[in-house]
């Protein structure tokens, strides 16, 4: 918790958080709205939306991995505490903090490999069906979220190993 | 074979030192993958699971349902649920307990997650089971069993999984629910009475409203009906389809919040981006389960599997109950979620082939996916790692839980007499589905 | 001795995997004196529009797919996706490999994987559950699915409301009433089980559209192989492998089209004044690819030209 705190002292990341928070609920609203609108329109005037489906797709995306460096920083990403009970405090700080450090080289290998799948999609040319909309931009902010759920954890793993230095 | 239980080990292993499961099952999945193939493929098979998965038309439907779920709650439908139950149920023996088990089906219908739905009705129903003396483990464990009735009650997000790992159809699904749901109920007020029978002070009377209250009551639960409706029927009246369903249920239940002044900008910012947050969260462990089901794929444990028994020749139920066992023992240490997107891949293959008494083929996997919910719900209150208790822990943090769990024993048991049930008589889980066709 | 991986995405029981992949992959195994064997795995390793890069990325060794799940990507390839291609598969198809190694290869659409072979659906059609379609004027109000690329212009050239979505909610989507129709071949009809929900079909001589379909191995795989396999391989795939697939679709046209009469379905006979009516309203899609060829470097109206002669010189010789 204590280093969660510590990423929103930083005003670039509060407002980068802050940022990524609204865009999220707001495509959230728009994906329920869009669906609202595409079923209604259908069934009542007949005139479904023309590829409503592939921009939930991409509406579906984006929110998911605008969320992701949120669950990150918030340390919500599911796990189990079964054995903590008789692991020494002092070791269970150094386990999550090479747990952070594990997590934190997953995530920027999968950024990489995000990066290198849109920079493919550009060079193939991939778009969606019926609209045409470029497909690797929501890759793009895919490797970038990624990324920075990357950077959030070596910053708390961080922010952990100065505390415990300077309290000793 | 071999390499699919090394990667099993390996993968309980981590998550027993407390790596988050999505990486866990990511890191065995890229691992293992590697080791089968290649490096470079592996490499490149992270990258496209997660694009992929990222745009899943028919898993919209997850954050949408969420959304429903965290609009409900905050429209106060809950409160309303739980008086109408009291009215008529809270002058009983442990009526409170029973009114809390009512109120949680009754939220299940309109809110697809367990873990939503026991927190919910904790923070509605504990008061006043606190104000009128009940023992904590009776009050705890009622709203921990009742809330796992959320991923079997349509809508849920768990069949939703289920429907698109196993290619059945998703409103048939949601309608084979339903039976075994108020089934659950049924069972879980038998539990309720069991427990004040051996222990008559766990649960005392609360007071005795007049009919004219319990009518009064039973009018605010009609926001709930329309909106189970309204999602039901607009998938059986041919007006949406199920993956559309939670846009609809979403949008009623913001319509609904609205017309009754329950939101402001602040609480509909902080509605959306929870929401967000938890469908993040479940994606994370979704992209980890596909990440290490390929591995299992490629090093084909299915297969050796399915023809493993056909090799022993078991009979169907005799599957079933090696299936069943497998479920109650993960159960107890994996988290729901991660327990149906590691075994379904796995079993599904192997019962599509079997055939069941009393079943008809073409609902096999619709009949399976009913009794693989059931057994989940018996996971999340299962020690060690139960997660509706873990909820009630962080709603109530003076209970422990040990308590809990010993307050979930009687409807533990519910639950495994619901399982037997449900084997020996399949229909309640076939009957709707076949009816509505 | 060399096993190859097969990701497959359609259940064992679909003719492209009963009809096509088992038989093809039986004689990969013969031509290479037992050298080679392909496993199929029992599960894909992604879903369809990642098979293209499933066999490029090395995931799996060999895959099949669509070329229209990955729109922007091939335009080539949409040429035998036009209508009025002819009846038979198996003709589309053996024209389809000939035409792709004389023109379409050297512009590299399929670049980064090893193309085992290339082959079409059986002729589109017009089913739905709401009255027989005779002119396109009956089509006025009908929610039609259709999947991407070729087959979605035509819905909305000849004036159906298309409805964009994945090919196996169809029944679903059917069966809610959320679409009234689909534009699929008669084999689609039975085997995306919509023999009860479909109440009326119209044939539309020479197809209202087709399917694009590749058969694609991974090149490094392929190159690991030894050069006697790999002429064993290429030996019963390309040209023989279209034929396998095509004569496996216009099996599976003519399972499909049993099924419907015995579920009493109603087919009929575009008219010639419903062809004309469809002809002139599609002209531009085909004009439109001729413009994307010419873009690509490649004589556009000539290729189209060629195509229609191989098909017919295919279908003549069957
Ligand atoms: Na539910
Ligand atoms: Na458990």
């Amino acid at each position: 918790m204590a280093s969660r705190n510590k990423i929103e002292e930083i005003r670039s990341a509060r407002w980068a958080l802050r940022i990524l928070q609204s865009a999220a609920g707001a495509l959230l609203f728009a994906m329920m709205v869009l669906t609202f609108i595409d079923v209604w329109g259908r069934y009542i005037f007949n005139s479904p939306l023309a590829g409503a489906f592939e921009i939930t797709e991409l509406m579906m995306a984006t929110l998911i991995f605008a969320g992701l460096p949120l669950v990150t920083v918030q340390r919500e990403h599911v796990s189990v505490d079964l054995l903590d009970f008789w692991m020494p405090k002092g070791l269970q700080i150094v386990r999550d903090n090479l747990i952070n450090l594990l997590c934190a080289g997953m995530l920027g290998i999968l950024s990489h490999r995000l990066w290198l799948k849109a920079v493919e999609q550009v060079s193939y040319g991939d778009q969606t069906a019926a609209l045409n909309i470029p497909v690797a931009p929501v890759t793009f902010f895919m490797s970038f979220s990624t990324a920075l759920s990357c950077a959030a954890l070596l910053f708390m793993t961080a922010a952990t190993l100065r505390d415990s230095f300077s309290s000793d | 074979m071999l390499e699919s239980l090394v990667g099993f080990a390996a993968l309980l292993a981590l998550i027993l030192l407390r790596v988050p499961i999505a990486f866990a099952m990511g890191l065995v999945g890229t691992v293992g993958f590697a080791y089968m193939v290649n490096w470079h493929a592996a490499l490149a098979m992270i990258g496209t699971v997660t694009y992929e998965t990222g745009l899943a038309y028919t898993l919209s439907v997850v954050p949408l349902f969420i959304l429903m779920g965290n609009f409900v709650t905050r429209a106060g439908l809950s409160q309303e649920l739980y008086d109408a139950a009291n009215a008529f149920l809270g002058h009983r023996k442990g009526g409170l307990a029973m009114a809390t088990v009512v109120a949680c089906g009754g939220f299940s219908a309109v809110c697809g997650s367990s873990l939503a739905t026991a927190a919910t009705m904790a923070r509605v129903s504990m008061p006043s089971m606190k104000r009128f003396g009940y023992s904590d483990s009776l009050a705890a464990g009622s709203v921990a069993a009742g809330g796992t009735l959320g991923i079997l009650i349509p809508p849920s997000v768990i069949l939703v999984l289920y429907g698109i790992m196993t290619e059945q159809n998703i409103g048939q699904l949601f309608m084979a629910g339903v039976l075994p749901g108020l089934l659950g109920i049924l069972l879980y007020l038998g539990a309720v009475r069991a427990t004040t029978w051996l222990n008559p002070k766990a649960g005392p009377p609360g007071d005795r409203m007049p009919w004219s209250e319990r009518l009064r009551a039973l009018r605010g639960v009609w926001g709930v009906i329309v909106l189970f409706l309204l999602v039901m029927g607009g998938i059986y009246g041919g007006i949406f389809t199920p993956t559309e369903a939670a846009g609809i249920g979403a949008g009623g239940a913001f319509l609904f919040t609205l017309a009754r002044r329950k939101l402001t900008w602040a609480s509909l910012s902080e509605i959306l981006v929870q929401s967000v947050r938890t469908t993040a969260m479940i994606f994370s462990v979704l992209i980890g389960a596909l990440m290490f089901s390929n591995f299992i794929n490629i090093a084909d444990l299915p297969t050796v599997l399915t023809n493993w028994v056909q090799s022993m020749d078991l009979s169907p139920l005799m599957v079933l109950m090696f299936v069943i066992a497998v479920y109650l023992v993960l159960g107890c240490i994996l988290e729901s979620l991660s327990m149906i997107l590691l075994t379904v891949p796995v079993f599904y293959p192997m019962i599509a082939e079997l055939v069941f008494p009393g079943v008809p083929p073409e609902m096999v996997l619709i009949w399976f996916g009913i009794v693989v919910v059931v057994v989940t719900e018996i996971s999340l209150i299962t020690p060690p790692v139960g997660l509706n208790v873990f909820v009630l822990r962080g709603v109530m943090p003076e209970v422990s839980t040990g308590t809990i769990f010993k307050g979930v024993t009687p409807f533990w048991i519910a639950d495994i007499i619901r399982l037997g049930l449900l084997i020996a008589f399949p229909a309640f889980a076939t009957l709707l589905p076949t009816l509505m066709g | 001795q060399t096993t190859l991986n097969l990701s497959s995405w359609l259940p064992p029981s679909h003719p492209i995997v009963a009809n096509m992949i088992v038989p093809w992959a039986e004689e990969v195994e013969k031509a290479t004196n037992g050298n080679v064997t392909v496993r199929i795995l029992p599960k894909p390793l992604g879903k369809p529009p990642a098979h293209f890069d499933i066999a490029k990325d090395g995931l799996a060794d060999i895959t099949y797919g669509v070329h229209g799940y990955q729109p922007g990507r091939f335009a080539l390839t949409k040429a035998v996706e036009l209508p009025f291609l002819g009846d038979s598969a198996t003709a589309t198809s053996v024209a389809y490999w000939r035409i792709y190694q004389k023109h379409f290869e050297a512009v590299g659409e399929h670049r980064g994987v090893k193309v085992l072979g290339l082959f079409t659906h059986g002729p589109g059609n017009i089913f739905n559950s709401a009255r027989p379609v005779e002119q396109l004027s009956d089509l006025d109000g009908l929610k039609i699915r259709v999947g991407g690329g070729v087959v979605n212009d035509v819905a909305k050239a000849i004036g159906a409301t298309a409805l964009l979505k994945p090919a196996p909610e169809s029944y679903e989507l059917m069966a809610a009433g959320v679409a009234d129709g689909v534009f699929f071949p008669q084999e689609s009809i039975k085997s995306f089980r919509l023999t009860d929900l479909v109440k009326y079909g119209t044939i539309v001589p020479g197809g209202l559209y087709n399917t694009s379909f590749f058969l694609v191995m991974n090149p490094r795989s392929f190159d690991n192989l030894s050069a006697a396999d790999q002429e064993a391989i290429m030996s019963v795939s390309g040209e023989h492998f279209a034929k396998i697939a095509g004569k496996g679709w216009d099996d599976a046209d003519a399972a499909g089209n049993a099924a419907m009469m015995e579920a009493g379905v109603t087919l009929i006979q575009a008219s010639d004044a419903m062809v004309t009516e469809i002809k002139a309203k599609t002209a531009e899609i085909e004009q439109a690819w001729i413009e994307e060829a010419n873009a690509k470097g490649l004589d556009g109206a000539a290729i189209m030209a060629e195509l229609r002669a191989e098909i017919a010189a295919a279908s003549g010789s069957n």
